[in-house]
């Protein structure tokens, strides 16, 4: 029978540094492993559970990292870079769609035309906002329908995001492609087209709002070559007016129909 | 105190793992969790987490501070293991970072929780991580402490430590609850540090 080194095993508990010559009996004996851990002052078990959950968590990825470095709150952090219209094949998908409409432009620059830019973000931004977050679009949408983030406030954080995204592209393809100088006349036009899609989202789902903003979008533009007015018709102060005023109409639109319907998006559990 | 239902985690093993040899030194063990192996960190685990637990509770009277540490210790190891410049003795360098983490950990509790305890501190392992080698002299003392227990106490180190049984069959040979063995258990290893003196 092997000799258990039964007084180490009290000494151990109490911090001592088992001596080399012990270690292969304490490494492959069971017996003393029990009683080691039945000695010990702390839950040893669930400690080690606790470094085997730090290293299987997934690594938070870059987005997630610079939003929490910018003192974004880790949870809303990661609520945000897991938008859907965030990922990396979103945003190649807009910046493309950029890229071909401002292309042909860059190439064969036309007075009368507006910069590429405000014809197609709008469009893009449609698209991406619409599919930033509910039912059916976020596989986390129930999980976070079930937190005390407000459904509000998770679309706003949504949308928030994804238009900064959407407006980092389309100002670098403004930049790079436009030859007229950067020119910011496609923000509004963009955001307001953005909301469109939003509130047409929430209340039918994410295809019928990123149609009904892109579909509106092209009404506009296809208006404005029917009637054959200049490029101000659509960027000028009055427009951009109209664009705010429009937007701001949408988002209270979409704060008072979302308080009306106990704060949950179409499709959700609340509303089924 | 220990959940005995817990897997232990030696068992934890990866497609990774290349030490498989309970016998592998300690350096050999930072080596190879340093190159990402699981099972390594596991032994070292097994090897260093008893008696850091028991210098990490001696020093702290919140256990979940102590729990805490251990387990940034082993983190830290994990990430760090490449850094270990292998000159040094490895439970030396893990005692350096629980430590490190115990004081951290603390310095972040509210004012006036007084987490840290000077008191019950034995010489610092850095300098000498051999310190507890058991000599004969300390089995010797040792086994005078526990006939000095009271006799509840006694029994339940007889039956863990002398004996080796686990808490619940202890629990069960004595008709009285599991909490009630880890708890003489407990008072019973302050008894003998008590006895012991620093």
């Amino acid at each position: 029978m092997t000799e258990h080194p039964t007084e180490l095993l009290l000494q151990i508990a109490d911090g001592g540094v088992p001596p080399a010559e012990a270690r292969a009996h304490l490494a492959s004996c069971r017996r003393c492993a029990q009683a080691l851990e039945a000695l010990a002052p702390l839950d040893l078990g669930y400690v080690w559970d606790g470094v085997a959950a730090e290293l299987d968590a997934p690594r938070p990825g870059l987005l997630e990292r610079v939003l929490v470095a910018v003192g974004v709150r880790p949870g809303l952090a990661r609520f945000t870079a897991s938008t859907p219209s965030l990922r990396l094949g979103w945003l190649l998908a807009n910046a493309l769609v950029l890229v071909l409409v401002a292309l042909p432009l860059a190439l064969r620059p036309a007075a009368d035309w507006p910069s590429a830019v405000l014809l197609a973000a709008p469009v893009v931004a449609a698209a991406a906002v619409a599919f930033a977050y509910g039912p059916g679009v976020d596989p986390a949408y129930e999980a976070v329908a079930a937190t005390p983030l407000s459904p509000l406030r998770a679309l706003l954080v949504r949308l928030a995001a994804v238009l900064v995204a959407n407006t980092l592209l389309a100002g670098a393809v403004d930049l790079a492609l436009d030859g007229r100088g950067p020119t910011a006349g496609w923000l509004l036009p963009m955001c307001a087209v953005a909301l469109l899609a939003v509130v047409v989202a929430s209340r039918w789902t994410p295809m019928v709002g990123a149609a009904a903003g892109m579909g509106t979008w092209v009404l506009v533009l296809a208006g404005w070559r029917a009637s054959q007015q200049p490029v101000a018709w659509l960027t000028g102060p009055g427009a951009q007016l109209a664009y705010a005023a429009i937007a701001l109409a949408l988002l209270a639109l979409l704060a008072r129909s979302m308080a009306r319907e106990g704060w949950a998006l179409p499709g959700g559990t609340e509303a089924a | 105190m220990m959940g005995s239902a817990r897997a232990a985690p030696g068992a934890a093993g990866t497609a990774r793992d290349r030490v498989a040899a309970d016998a592998a030194g300690d350096d050999e063990l930072v080596a190879a969790v340093a190159t990402g192996d699981r099972h390594a960190l596991a032994l070292l685990y097994r090897r260093h987490a008893p008696w850091l637990a028991g210098r990490l509770a001696a020093r702290t009277s919140s256990p979940d501070l102590a729990e805490e540490a251990l387990q940034d210790t082993f983190l830290a190891a994990w990430r760090g293991a490449r850094a270990y410049s292998g000159t040094g003795e490895v439970p030396a360098w893990l005692w350096g970072i629980a430590r490190r983490r115990l004081a951290s950990l603390a310095r972040r509790q509210p004012r006036g929780s007084l987490p840290l305890e000077g008191a019950g501190e034995r010489a610092d392992p850095a300098s000498g991580p051999e310190e507890a080698a058991l000599g004969r002299d300390a089995s010797a003392r040792i086994r005078l402490a526990v006939a000095h227990l009271p006799d509840d106490q006694r029994a339940a180190i007889d039956a863990v430590v002398y004996r080796g049984q686990s808490i619940e069959e202890a629990a069960r040979a004595t008709g009285v609850a599991e909490g009630t063995i880890k708890s003489r258990l407990h008072r019973a290893r302050l008894n003998i540090r008590k006895e012991l003196g620093p």
